[in-house]
């Protein structure tokens, strides 16, 4: 039977047919051919797997990201963290990765924080000398934290298939992401005193407070969304809605970028990406369904227990994995594939769930720069209309930078735990 | 079609204001149902577009004609499985329908108008799915075969948000 059901999956996955339908038609064959279960619990699974109160978070939080792109936010919490750190060298460099961050912390995710950030720093970073492919990949590269630093689509999702504590999960991201952000500064600093990419003018006082008090609007998003589910205020879902209308408010009141006749288009193109998102997240719960019963997960369990792996072999098995997938698969597949079958695995071993969902999310974030199938590369070569090879090798160095930060990651728990420990 | 999904999607809008002024179960439960209404007919937009995602790396190395024939075998199955599937759905609605069952909320909204968003929304796909196979095989050209993002790139080229039309720039 899992030879059958291996071979159809891989076909039916290379064969462009899209996700959704491989794991749909994947186990409607196998439950044709290998179960007695009556085929009208596929409907009945594939609807009840999105009637859940959290998983409503992720149309809101979409939306949110959306407005946040569309409404000139990133311009703001450029122009601030460009009057800190300018006068350094490779500055412009440094305020990208910052912008990233900062934007992370609005948004959930990581193509929306590349995009956002991409299509104001890179012409910014070429006009002052930097060389296109450099910039093209760092952006890709940092914007990755989006997805990493809370606000997070993919731990959401996480959250709700391993019915992990969502606010947990997006604490524990935390400083993963400022690693990771650390990691891409340092690397810059080295870089561009071999490049010579030096700073500009220190800016003035007056200047900076300025700039300080511009950005505050879009900085008030993350205080509003996180400090509402820590102080217990308001559940996941309600502060993602509160975001989309706070950010909503925010470009069409305050920035003034978004008009009030682009509302409709821009929700609806959120919508559509949500609506991706939700119709994956129908047929993969049917198959998660479908893998529980067929007792796969006890069986790799009892194969990995036989192995006498420990945790650590484990990991390190369940990383590379991870990587391999995530150079063909984009992150919300991978997530809903995987985890099914892993998570009792990962559960058996003795691994914290909060930690394997932060390595999860960091191999993901790795996927979106991966080629050939990286999402933030498609969308930076498309913003920018640089080739897509070009991109691929200035992401290059970044990726050694992630497998730096997984490694730390994996094997250090204590350094994803303890904020969550310390807080909740 | 557009047009449909944005509707709810302002209604959810407005309904999510109200969300935190008093929110009463039945409307966490409307506003649930209306999103998964709006996502299994987003699903049938997504398919026209071809913006599902979906692992389409080593079939673009294939020659055009196998490519072609590719497509056909896979949109068939897509079809095949849709179309079952919503055979199935409305039967689930016919069992809710005539046995009455409602909902948890205050409300008791009739649970059938909920569990139609799928077989209605599985529908359109196979719609979909049926009009691209006709077309793969009498109104065959290479654009059928383009990605979603491919497609964007050439055709409505950037949304205006997109360009950096920021002028005053970093010193």
């Amino acid at each position: 039977m899992i030879a059958t059901f291996l071979g159809v999956f891989f076909i039916l996955l290379v064969s462009g047919l899209p996700i959704a339908f491989v794991l749909g038609v994947t186990t409607l064959i196998m439950l044709l051919l290998f179960s007695q279960t009556p085929l009208i619990m596929i409907p009945d699974v594939m609807y009840s797997s999105l009637n859940s109160f959290t998983l409503i978070a992720i149309p809101f939080f979409v939306i949110g990201a959306q407005f946040m792109v569309r409404g000139g936010t990133s311009k703001y919490l450029i122009n601030a963290a460009n009057c800190y750190v300018r006068h350094l060298w490779g500055g412009l460099a440094i305020v990208a990765v910052l912008g990233c961050m900062l934007f992370g912390a609005i948004c959930g995710s990581s193509t929306a924080t590349a995009l956002a950030m991409g299509v104001f720093m890179i012409p910014e970073m070429t006009k002052r000398g930097y060389s296109r492919h450099f910039a093209a990949g760092l952006i890709a590269a940092a914007g990755t934290m989006g997805a990493i630093i809370p606000p997070s689509l993919g731990l959401l999702l996480y959250g709700i298939l391993a019915s992990e504590s969502i606010p947990r999960l997006f604490l524990a991201g935390v400083m993963p992401g400022i690693l990771e952000g650390a990691l891409y500064i340092a690397w810059i600093c080295i870089y561009s005193r071999k490049k010579g990419y030096r700073g500009g003018e220190r800016a003035t006082g007056k200047e900076t407070l300025d700039a300080t008090l511009k950005a505050l609007p879009a900085l008030s998003l993350p205080v509003i969304v996180l400090g509402g589910i820590y102080s217990g205020i308001v559940t996941v879902t309600e502060a993602a809605a509160l975001a989309s209308v706070a950010a909503l408010a925010i470009s069409l009141f305050i920035y003034r970028e978004v008009k009030p006749k682009e509302i409709v288009s821009i929700a609806g193109e959120a919508m559509m990406s949500a609506g991706m998102i939700m119709f994956i997240m129908s047929t993969a719960l049917l198959f998660g369904h479908w893998v529980t019963e067929t007792g796969i997960p006890l069986r790799v369990v009892a194969f990995v227990s036989d192995m006498n792996l420990s945790p650590f072999l484990l990991l390190l098995f369940i990383n590379i994995l991870f990587l391999i997938l995530g150079c063909f698969l984009d992150a919300v597949s991978i997530t809903l594939i995987t985890v099914p079958i892993l998570l009792p695995v990962v559960q058996h071993m003795g691994i914290d769930l909060v930690h394997f969902g932060i390595i999860l999310t960091v191999n993901m974030e790795l996927g979106a720069i991966t080629p050939p199938v990286g999402l933030n590369l498609f969308v930076l070569a498309g913003a920018t209309r640089a080739p897509l090879s070009e991109v691929i090798r200035g992401a290059f160095p970044f990726m050694f930078l992630d497998l730096i930060q997984l490694a730390i990651i994996t094997y250090i728990p204590q350094f994803v735990l303890f904020l969550p420990n310390l807080l909740m | 079609m557009l047009g449909l999904i944005t509707t709810f999607l302002a209604f959810t809008n407005t309904l999510l204001r109200y969300l935190f002024s008093y929110s009463p179960e039945w409307m966490e439960e409307l506003v649930i149902y209306l999103i998964i209404w709006s996502a299994f007919v987003i699903a049938s937009t997504l398919v026209e577009e071809r913006r599902h995602v979906g692992a389409t790396f080593l079939v673009d190395l294939l020659p055009p004609g196998m490519r072609r024939a590719v497509e056909v075998v896979t949109s068939l199955l897509a079809l095949g499985f849709c179309s079952l599937v919503l055979l199935l759905g409305y039967k689930i609605v016919y069992i809710s329908y005539i046995t009455d069952e409602r909902s948890m909320s205050g409300a008791r909204f009739p649970t059938w108008m909920f569990y139609l968003a799928l077989p209605v929304g599985l529908t359109l796909i196979t719609a979909r799915y049926g009009r691209r196979i006709y077309r793969l095989f009498f109104r065959f050209s290479p654009s059928l075969l383009k990605e979603g993002h491919e497609l964007s790139r050439s055709a409505h080229d950037q949304p205006e948000g997109l360009t950096p039309t920021h002028s005053e720039g970093l010193k």
